[in-house]
């Protein structure tokens, strides 16, 4: 086979593993809504607090519940498969107009913090391995080790304490500021300086993390044959650092940043809900509360979609980057 | 003299490790077992004057805005933290330990079928699905045990796996297998023994995510409302961070000093017990 009809071979059989995924979910979404006590119309309409009749009607409709349970399982799986996830009466208007909505916000934030920690936790973990048994590594782990170990929320919490409501160097919450109605380049900023507290409450965990796998990845690197080749040639050791081993010792940042996108939408909810970060987060947080479990159902599904895509491009953008890892 | 410099350093950084990690992990057991003899009195009731600062009179680490005692939550949480953690930990070495020394040891299409539904599990979002478990069952410590050990088997069983099928072809299994021994005395007698190492270093860092995980869950308002968690009071104190800080900031504190004391003391753990993988790992 040509490396091109192995991508492809391999592209599909990943699809194939993302689509398994989400049809899991969509399951267990399913029998979770029949494990709840009474039919799931009831469930949905009276956690939703809006028990009206007609909103009854129309979810026992949309679940079929007269019919045997395989044949709402089916229905049930047909309408996600179409998209259809119901309507919220809480905000009037149908779910997955609502998801789409704050589907933007949410990969911003995503997208800067997977930046930031690959990018800062590289450096960290690279200057550590420099400055290895010296001050410097022991200041940057034990860094990495307090990092690792403080819950998000917390940290979001003191953050705002410190960084808001104390220093006033940032706003406490929100995405824009509230009736500014800045446009073009201004509005640009004006979401960036919301952006700076999330992105990096949401990134700290992964940049410790990164930093302690790069710093042994660039130990690793250092004792390997290619580098006293490069050493025996005559390479000054800063070349040699950053033309050889600062590539090659990336790579495992990469494959664990990747892996980790699952893991960084459930920090989001709570990054989100801390900081009134207007993205699904936030929503699922505020569907929490308004007990409207369609949506939230919604939001699973979607966020297990956004992951499977993720895992993917994660996948191939390694695979352009290393011509040595062989496609399944 | 180059040798002995370095093995020094990996001594006392060993060391280092398991004594920080040991004598703080200490600590919160000791908090948590004597919970009950310095704060006899249910740590949700109203003892005192709101919105006390930490210091003051009668309220070692302040009072919320209820008038609680920061203090005696703290002390109480510590208990539900570790049990909680203990035991989804367990129960998720134990989920894991089956799936993957099956798939390991008996390979083929078992091991393909085990493994791809491991994998399925693993790329879960796996906070959102607590999220929604939660949800819809109510939020009490067994569902709230269960949501965590669902989302969080899959690495040990991909673990268990790996260190199954390494050792499997080794010569003391054929030797086994020679003499006759069934698969499970096998797996269970001489290969397991020899992956301890490695999965007992897991289930420690099993525990501390399973600590952070429920932390955040009871923060969001889904742990179980009857127990005095973490968590919950620092999703308590929020609304009234602006005035009073510390009623979110010192929960947090204890969840830290906790999750350090476990990470560090796993550390140790696979230095000491993994010293050949030790330069591959990690945080090395």
């Amino acid at each position: 086979m040509t490396p091109a009809q192995q991508r492809w071979r391999y592209i599909r059989v990943r699809l194939l593993q993302g689509v398994l995924t989400v049809f899991l979910i969509v399951t267990a979404n399913f029998f979770l809504l029949h494990l709840a006590p009474g039919d799931p119309a009831s469930v949905l309409a009276g956690e939703a607090g809006a028990s009206n009749p007609e909103f009854i009607a129309q979810l026992r409709a949309q679940f079929g519940l007269d019919q045997p349970l395989y044949v709402q399982y089916l229905k049930y799986l047909w309408q996600t498969a179409t998209f259809d996830l119901g309507y919220s009466f809480r905000y009037g208007e149908s779910n997955l107009t609502l998801i789409a909505g704050r589907l933007p916000a949410t990969l911003l934030l995503m997208i800067s913090a997977v930046l930031l920690s690959v990018l800062v936790g590289s450096a960290a973990g690279f200057v550590a391995a420099v400055y290895h048994k010296t001050t410097v590594e022991i200041g940057i782990l034990l860094a990495a080790v307090l990092a690792y170990a403080a819950p998000l929320f917390w940290i979001g919490l003191m953050f705002i304490v410190l960084f808001s409501i104390t220093l006033h160097w940032v706003p406490t919450s929100g995405m824009a500021t509230v009736g500014a109605d800045y446009t073009g380049l201004r509005h640009a900023i004006d979401v960036a300086h919301h952006l700076i507290l999330p992105a990096v409450t949401l990134s700290l965990f992964y940049i410790a993390l990164y930093a302690r796998l790069m710093r042994a990845s660039v130990l690793e690197n250092l004792g390997l044959n290619y580098v006293t080749t490069a050493r025996s040639k005559g390479l000054p050791r800063g070349k040699i650092l950053l033309r050889h081993v600062l590539r090659n010792a990336v790579l495992p940042v990469l494959t664990m940043a990747g892996v980790q996108i699952g893991g960084m939408l459930g920090g989001s909810v709570v990054v989100e809900s801390v900081f009134g970060w207007p993205g699904l987060g936030l929503l699922a947080y505020e569907s929490l509360f308004a007990r409207d479990l369609n949506l939230l159902l919604g939001i699973l599904f979607f966020g297990a979609i956004l992951v499977a895509i993720a895992n993917l491009a994660v996948d191939l953008a390694y695979s352009i980057i290393d011509p040595r890892v062989s496609l399944r | 003299m180059k040798v002995p410099l370095a093995s020094l350093w990996k001594a006392l950084r060993l060391n280092a490790l398991l004594v920080t990690g040991g004598v703080l992990l200490l600590a919160v057991i000791s908090l948590a077992g004597l919970a009950g003899v310095f704060y006899p009195d249910d740590p949700f009731d109203m003892v005192g004057a709101p919105f006390r600062p930490p210091l003051s009179e009668g309220f070692l680490l302040g009072s919320d805005s209820l008038g609680r005692d920061i203090a005696a939550g703290v002390a109480h949480g510590a208990r539900i933290s570790l049990i909680l953690g203990i035991v989804t930990a367990l129960l998720s070495t134990l989920i894991g330990v089956l799936v993957g020394s099956i798939a390991g040891y008996y390979g083929g299409r078992l091991d393909t079928l085990l493994m791809r539904t491991t994998e399925l599990f693993q790329t879960i979002p796996s906070f959102l699905f607590a999220i929604v478990v939660l949800a819809v069952l109510q939020p009490t410590i067994y569902t709230v045990i269960f949501a965590i050990v669902v989302v969080s088997w899959a690495p040990l069983a991909r673990l268990v796996r790996g260190e199954v099928v390494s050792l499997r072809n080794r010569e003391f299994v054929s030797g086994c297998v020679a003499l006759g021994m069934s698969d499970l005395q096998i797996v269970a007698r001489q290969i397991l023994p020899n992956a301890l190492p490695s999965i007992v270093v897991a289930a420690s860092v099993a525990v501390a995510s399973a600590i952070l995980f429920e932390s955040a869950l009871s923060f969001l308002g889904l742990g179980d409302p009857n127990i005095m968690s973490w968590g919950l009071m620092i999703g308590m104190g929020r609304s009234v961070i602006r005035t009073a800080w510390w009623i979110s900031a010192v929960p947090g504190v204890a969840i830290l000093i906790t999750v350090l004391a476990i990470n560090l003391l796993g550390d140790g753990l696979n230095e000491a017990l993994n010293p050949r993988s030790a330069a591959n790992a990690p945080g090395r």
